[in-house]
């Protein structure tokens, strides 16, 4: 069966498609079906989750220095846990108790480096202890609980003795004590370390403390359930008021039963502060009731770190379902508003969620995850699905009415006609953003691949199964299209076009633009690669990460490890006087800078060490002449610790240490110059034995991460714009459409970079994605209203009545389209995780200004220039019938 | 709210909207056809 309708020449090969795709309607369908059910299962698979080796750029040197020692001397994923105490100071029996305890769980925690975990009630901080008969042992600081008050004393002492405890592990006014850990890269489980911290190391320690240690799970028994055994009761807590003794098992509170430490603790902390609760104990073989009013926490636990920090994210991540839900909505109400059916609300429906499956379940497929913080980019793309089918589904509409509401013509017209347009428009997109794939970071190489892929799969729903799935739905009623060429909207957007391409208009427009732009090229030169604020950008400013996060910086200065490899040249280099004298002059250097807080290497144990030896006289604490001597003070430190402990501070052969930096933040420009005046030092300052390498630590990881992002940031925008220019190159057949085309993209480019400079969002590895995806807003905008130019200027003949038609016809569904693209976009500006929400707004804008800039300059330029590619045009093709809006449009041109 | 929270929502919206604009037309169709207009085709 055909349609019967009459081909223009060129499209003959397109209409003969379309009548064939209707034809063979159940056997295609069967197939795509099929295949996306396949996807939709894969799809079904996809996990949330960040792979750390992913986001960073695995070809920098700066990363295979950090991959080859970061299992000896510490990564980038460390979590940082202050406790502060409300009053007084943490040396007291229960607070140092709940450190060492916290220490332990610390310890449990999944993933974590049981080697490379600081502490004062860890076994590897070590204090040197001097013995009769000169003899000097370095010990733990806490070998145990402490008991009494002259074991907090002692404590105490040896903190204020200790230079590398004292301000570093230990706050100077006593009143913060800190609990360092790093994670092994490759068993991080964000969830997992979120959830372990919060129940085994927080509450029960802070909101759950009642005044007694409660014993945690067995280390050797993990399967089995420790009930929650009373271990010590602190005189003068609620615990000891309400009788509790040691050996008490809590059974239940309030006649709930708690199972262990962590339920007891999750019930008190329920229950809040100042509330009475009824503790059910077994003692020995019988059962009692107390009652116990939990008491306001006496300190407060601040925890920071990247581990956290994606932890947080991925709490926040469900909000993506709220947001879904309400665009879907909204979409879904304004989409029956215009096309006042509910096809026209289903269709670009489908046309999302298929593509949706195919493209989730192909990240599936590559073995790729999604990161919570890429979640805007679905979004983004099943957009731009939707806004394809709403074109076609206009243009359905438009050629029902024009084939005499013969429903068959009409499909295949509106596939054939859109054809062009909407393929080049998607392969533009999908293209486009496959040079992402530049920058030699995993995470933005499969991200590439993955979004050009769910953007090509626009092509399955939008033009294999378009007809027929138009053709399997029941055409509109014939009023129903009718009705929407006389209402206010299209009148409206008659009325702008006419001024748009009437004189006044075109001076206007292009004015506007070109201050704008002018403006905006100014400010754009101040955007910045990497963060740009102390506070992590990911999560809102007053959120508890962000509040922890500056707390710690407050107390102790800086966390944020840059380590520095001294990597010797042979075995026993690091007992080189010269090369420490280096390194430790390398400390004294770059401590100057503001934004480093402290530092540490081998060069403060051998001073120390010394300064013991010698009564603590501060003039002894140098480092030795010969490498004799050097050998026999680390041998004085080293002696009663294991290869795995020591480790952590130089390699078992003492051919390689590390000078660890702790940053105060990962500011950007505090990176670069931080890491610039490394390099600096590092060049005038050469060791005979050894050299240093650049970096480890979260600060020398986001480095290489700028680095590799400045390099490639310009050379993407050109390449991107670069592949775009060659689709319209071949679509059209035109040098010049490109630039055309590409005229109000630049514009909206600058416009927005000048927008991000100002607002303080910079180009980091989270946001380059997106606004690498954002180049190519607007490119459909401006090819769906040409492309309808040069078909209308091929039967009409006049450009300006042709460029009317364009703009009141897809200009109008472009329009639509636009509108309800940037507020479903801009619905993620309710997202807790502030990085999407402000992602969210700013692709919002960028879409509305390119959109602004694609139907306004467009027009005015194609006014002014009149180019040779839509001219040639005029007459070539058929007169056809007009429809009662082309009437309407002609009669407002007054012809 | 969970994935499948978000799936029955947005599915029970579709179909509610769907009955709606049924029923809005049907009603539309019916009193044209008893006010003696066409109905379009």
């Amino acid at each position: 069966m055909s349609s019967g309708t009459q081909a223009p020449q060129d499209k003959q090969a397109l209409y003969w498609l379309g009548e064939k795709l209707i034809d063979y309607r159940h056997p295609v369908s069967i197939i795509v079906v099929l295949v996306t059910a396949m996807f939709a299962y894969w799809a079904s698979q996809l996990k949330l989750e960040t792979s750390f080796g992913d986001l960073l750029p695995q070809s920098h040197p700066f990363v295979q220095v950090h991959n080859k020692y970061a299992p000896t001397f510490g990564g980038a994923n460390n979590v940082q846990l202050m406790v502060e105490v409300e009053e007084g100071n943490i040396f007291t029996v229960p607070t140092l108790a709940r450190i060492y305890r916290m220490t332990e769980a610390v310890d449990q925690v999944y993933g974590v480096n049981h080697n490379q975990i600081d502490s004062i009630g860890h076994r590897t901080t070590r204090y040197l202890k001097a013995l009769s008969g000169g003899f000097l042992r370095a010990e733990p600081v806490m070998v145990g609980l402490p008991k009494t008050d002259k074991d907090a004393a002692a404590i105490r002492r040896i903190v204020h003795n200790t230079e590398s405890i004292y301000g570093i592990l230990v706050s100077l006014d006593d009143r913060a004590a800190l609990i360092r850990a790093n994670f092994i890269e490759q068993r991080l489980d964000h969830r997992r370390t979120f959830s372990e911290i919060n129940d085994n190391v927080i509450a029960p320690f802070q909101d759950g403390w009642f005044g007694a240690l409660v014993k945690g799970r067995n280390v050797l028994k993990k399967d089995e359930v420790t009930p929650a055994e009373i271990e010590v009761v602190y005189p003068d807590t609620p615990a000891a008021t309400a009788g509790l003794k040691t050996g008490d098992i809590v059974t239940a509170v309030d006649g709930k039963t708690v199972v262990d430490r962590t339920a007891l603790a999750a019930a008190i902390t329920a229950a809040g502060p100042g509330k009475e609760v009824t503790f059910t104990v077994k003692r020995g073989s019988g059962e009692e009731q107390t009652k116990l009013t939990v008491p306001k926490p006496d300190i407060k636990i601040y925890v920071a770190g990247e581990p956290r920090l994606y932890g947080w994210v991925y709490k926040y991540a469900n909000d993506v379902f709220a947001i879904l839900t309400f665009t879907y909505c909204f979409e879904w109400i304004l989409r029956w508003m215009y096309f006042h059916d509910w096809r026209g609300a289903l269709r670009p429906t489908l046309t999302g969620i298929i593509a949706a499956f195919w493209g989730l379940g192909f990240v599936h497929l590559i073995g790729f995850a999604l990161d919570p913080l890429i979640l805007v980019m679905p979004f983004l793309i099943t957009a731009r699905a939707v806004s394809h089918a709403i074109q076609m589904h206009d243009r359905y509409y438009e050629e029902y009415e024009r084939h005499n509401w013969n429903q068959r013509s009409a499909i295949v017209a509106a596939f054939a006609e859109l054809f062009v347009p909407t393929f080049s428009g998607i392969a533009t997109d999908a293209f486009g953003v496959l040079v992402i794939m530049l920058v030699p970071i995993v995470m933005l190489q499969k991200l590439a691949i993955v979004t050009s892929w769910w953007i090509l799969a626009i092509t399955i729903a939008e033009m294999l199964l378009n007809p027929i799935v138009y053709y399997y739905l029941r055409a509109p009623d014939p009023d129903v299209v009718m009705a929407r060429e006389k209402g206010w909207y299209k009148n409206t957007v008659r009325t702008v076009a006419d001024w748009n391409i009437s004189r006044t208009g075109r001076i206007a427009i292009g004015t506007f633009w070109a201050i704008a732009a002018a403006v905006a090229l100014f400010f754009a030169s101040g955007i910045t690669i990497g963060d740009p604020t102390s506070a992590s950008p990911l999560v809102w400013k007053d959120s508890p990460y962000n509040v922890a996060h500056a707390r710690i910086q407050e107390k102790f200065g800086g966390v944020e490890p840059l380590i520095v490899v001294a990597e010797g040249h042979d075995r026993d280099a690091m007992k080189d006087p010269q090369a420490l004298r280096t390194m430790e002059k390398f400390q004294r250097y770059l401590e100057r800078d503001p934004d480093v807080g402290y530092s540490f290497s081998l060069t403060d144990i051998l001073r120390t060490v010394s300064q013991v030896f010698h009564e603590f006289e501060p003039k002894w604490g140098v480092i030795p002449n010969t490498a004799r001597d050097v050998g026999q003070t680390f041998f004085v430190f080293f002696a009663n610790s294991p290869p795995t402990e020591t480790s952590k501070y130089v390699t078992p052969d003492y051919q390689t240490a590390h000078v660890t930096f702790f940053c105060r933040n990962h500011k950007g420009d505090n990176i670069a110059r931080i890491i610039k005046r490394a390099q600096e030092f590092i060049a005038a300052n050469p060791m005979e034995k050894a050299e240093f390498k650049l970096a480890g630590g979260l600060i020398g990881v986001l480095a290489a991460a700028n680095d590799e992002l400045l390099q490639n940031d310009l050379l993407m925008n050109l390449l991107g714009f670069g592949t775009m220019y060659i689709i319209m190159l071949f679509t059209y057949r035109s040098w010049a459409a490109g630039i055309f085309l590409l005229a109000p993209l630049v514009v909206a480019n600058i416009i927005i970079n000048a927008t991000m400079a100002l607002s303080g969002i910079s180009i980091n590895i989270n946001t380059l994605p997106l606004v690498t995806v954002g180049l190519g807003f607007g490119i459909d905008y401006g090819l769906y209203i040409l492309s309808r130019c040069i078909e209308e200027i091929q039967v009409r003949g006049d450009l300006e009545e042709s460029l009317r038609e364009a703009m009141v016809t897809s200009g109008k569904a472009v329009s639509f389209t636009a509108v309800a693209m940037v507020f479903s976009t801009a619905a993620w500006m309710f997202s807790n995780i502030a990085f999407n929400a402000i992602m969210g707004i700013m692709l919002a804008g960028w879409m509305l200004i390119s959109f602004l800039a694609g139907v306004s300059l467009l027009p005015v330029l194609v006014m002014y220039f009149k180019p040779n590619f839509i001219m040639r045009e005029a007459n070539r093709g058929h007169r056809r019938t007009l429809v009662e809006a082309e009437k309407a449009t002609a009669k407002s041109a007054g012809r | 709210m969970t994935l499948w929270e978000s799936i029955v929502i947005v599915t029970v919206f579709s179909i509610v909207v769907i009955v709606a604009d049924e029923w809005m037309h049907a009603r539309r169709r019916r009193r044209k056809q008893q006010q003696g207009g066409q109905p379009g085709h």
